[in-house]
């Protein structure tokens, strides 16, 4: 009883600190019924889907995910932080400007969907996208892949946590570290004994929310919260999209598009889907239907941002003045939506972040355990399993700790983009359409494309104004063909030996 | 044109939520299905023989 009193009285609390003011003990039930039944749902969700058995249900759930979840499960890991509420700040400060970059994703991964994930999936007995370039070339070139793929899910993860701390901690005024802590334990605990499964189904769940909540928050804001609706939206946007484009420059638009075109190509949450689906074609599938999702996704976030700007409340027009430039949605909730809408959004942001960190935690557990442990020793299956949960602890961990040294969430994203890019994707792309790669060429391309990344991202940053990413793709690409070129006789690949 | 577009944006709206209902459907399916153990099938004669 006293215990139920005093969670419900930090409850209130923790409520009005966000919202400014006392809240009502209908608004407390409400929020605190949608919190509980958010959580019900997702333990719910997390049980059915059952603790993996052995590794080929932790790594790639048996192939046996219709293409309902698995299209579901990669808009909820690439609908991240950036994507949400990032989006909703650059529809707000640059209207449709973003919505082309934006567009540059969904090509990328509709080509993907036509070109590298049915080949992917095709390969037969891959688990992770190191195993596809130890098939095509050899086990070196595995553990070279599979070490970047366990980096990259680090930091993709890091920015994760650093984006909950934000918003949580900006919401609720709750200390950074609790929210840390209790995003990673509950992520890990489902992530580590479900495997993919409890990833797919629970991002499934997560998509679900956030496709039905973020739209009906926008319809509220839309014809609730502004004043001849149609007028007014159609001239912020006008008005917003100018000055978009007289503030940025264009070296700057084009660094974005790029980066969002190739930063997270095929990256290994999305390979492991890619793998994981029943047949060649649910795999092409899910990426074109991804990328046909994401054009309308963002247009609903910078929609959200354009609302923004002349959002009023009881026919007042009121002043969404972010504190940070990022809070733009969370401002607009606050200024213009009663608490049950406000809790609402929370949940749905939750679902956003939480979606992307299970995938990455995942996929950076069977990258570990499938590219760096099998090709030193033939491990048994069970420790195998044992492996791939001890490894989602600790990168779990490892990201928590990361994410204090995240600048901000699109700064880190763009430093794992640029590494991703010219790291995996030419040693990936040519690999699975040259008839013959060759070894030479899949590692140089992989540690040039490293070496030139982190360079450019840390020890010489801007040093030529153009954006890092092309020019250690650009290095990855011609390290690539010095590799086809002279690698003839030095190493022979995997296929060539078959 | 302002209609035009404030009936594009909310159709965009219409269709994401479509897709989450999809989702969910298949998914509230998936949870909800009862996984019933396969039936014993009668055991060959030649293996009886053999027990």
């Amino acid at each position: 009883m006293i215990l139920s009193a005093a969670l419900v009285s930090g409850y209130a609390v923790i409520l009005g600190s966000a919202s400014g003011r006392a809240p009502s003990p209908r608004e407390i039930v409400f929020s605190a019924a949608l919190v509980a039944g958010y959580l019900a749902a997702l333990g719910f969700v997390a049980v059915r889907a059952r603790a993996a058995r052995e590794y080929a249900d932790f790594s790639l759930a048996r192939r046996s995910l219709p293409l309902a979840l698995i299209f579901g499960s990669l808009c909820a890991a690439y609908v991240g932080p950036g994507f949400s509420y990032g989006f909703v700040a650059m529809g707000f400060k640059s209207g449709v400007l973003f919505l082309c970059v934006g567009l540059a994703y969904a090509v990328q991964n509709i080509l993907v969907g036509v070109f590298v994930a049915p080949r992917l999936r095709s390969l037969s007995g891959c688990h992770t996208l190191g195993d596809a370039i130890g098939l095509k070339y050899n086990r070196a070139c595995q553990v070279i892949a599979g070490i970047i793929s366990v980096g990259l899910c680090v930091g993709f993860a890091a920015v994760m946590v650093s984006a909950l701390i934000d918003v949580v901690t900006g919401l609720f005024h709750i200390p950074g570290w609790v929210v840390a802590v209790a995003a990673i334990v509950t992520t890990t605990l489902y992530t580590s004994f479900g495997g993919l499964k409890a990833s797919v189904m629970t991002d499934a769940l997560q998509f679900t929310l956030f496709s039905i909540l973020m739209p009906a928050i926008f319809l509220y804001e839309l014809l609730w919260c502004l004043q001849n609706s149609a007028v007014t939206f159609t001239h912020e946007l006008v008005t917003a999209t100018s000055e978009g484009f007289r503030s940025t420059p264009p070296v700057e638009i084009i660094g974005f598009i790029v980066a969002w075109f190739l930063g997270e190509t095929a990256i290994p949450p999305y390979a492991n889907r890619a793998l994981a689906t029943q047949t060649t074609r649910s795999s092409r599938n899910s990426f074109i239907l991804g990328g046909l999702f994401s054009v309308l996704w963002f247009t609903i976030m910078i929609s959200l941002g354009i609302v923004a700007r002349a959002a009023q409340v009881g026919g007042t027009p009121v002043a969404i003045v972010p504190v940070r430039e990022r809070d733009v949605l969370l401002t607009l909730a606050k200024t213009t939506m009663p608490m049950e809408g406000y809790v609402l959004l929370l949940v749905a942001l939750l679902s956003v972040i939480v979606s992307s960190l299970d995938s990455l935690l995942n996929a950076g557990a069977v990258a570990f355990t499938q590219d760096v442990v099998t090709p030193f020793a033939k491990v048994p299956d069970r420790v195998l399993l044992i492996y791939g949960r001890v490894a989602t602890a600790v990168i779990a961990t490892v990201a928590g700790i990361a994410a204090l040294a995240v600048p901000s969430i699109i700064k880190g994203l763009l430093i794992c983009y640029t590494v991703w890019a010219p790291a995996i994707l030419p040693a990936l792309v040519f690999g699975l359409w040259l008839r013959r790669p060759r070894v030479l060429a899949g590692m140089l391309s992989m540690l040039t494309g490293v070496a030139v990344a982190v360079s450019l991202q840390f020890v010489w940053p801007n040093v030529v104004g153009i954006p890092p990413i092309l020019l250690a793709l650009a290095a990855s690409v011609v390290a690539y063909f010095l590799g086809h070129i002279f690698g003839g006789g030095l190493m022979r690949c995997a296929s060539c030996q078959r | 044109m302002s209609t035009v577009i404030l009936v594009g944006v909310i159709l965009v709206a219409a269709a994401v939520t479509g897709s989450g209902l999809w989702v969910g459907s298949v998914l509230i399916r998936a949870v909800t299905r009862v996984e019933r153990p396969q039936p014993r099938t009668e055991m060959p004669a030649t293996e009886k023989r053999a027990e």
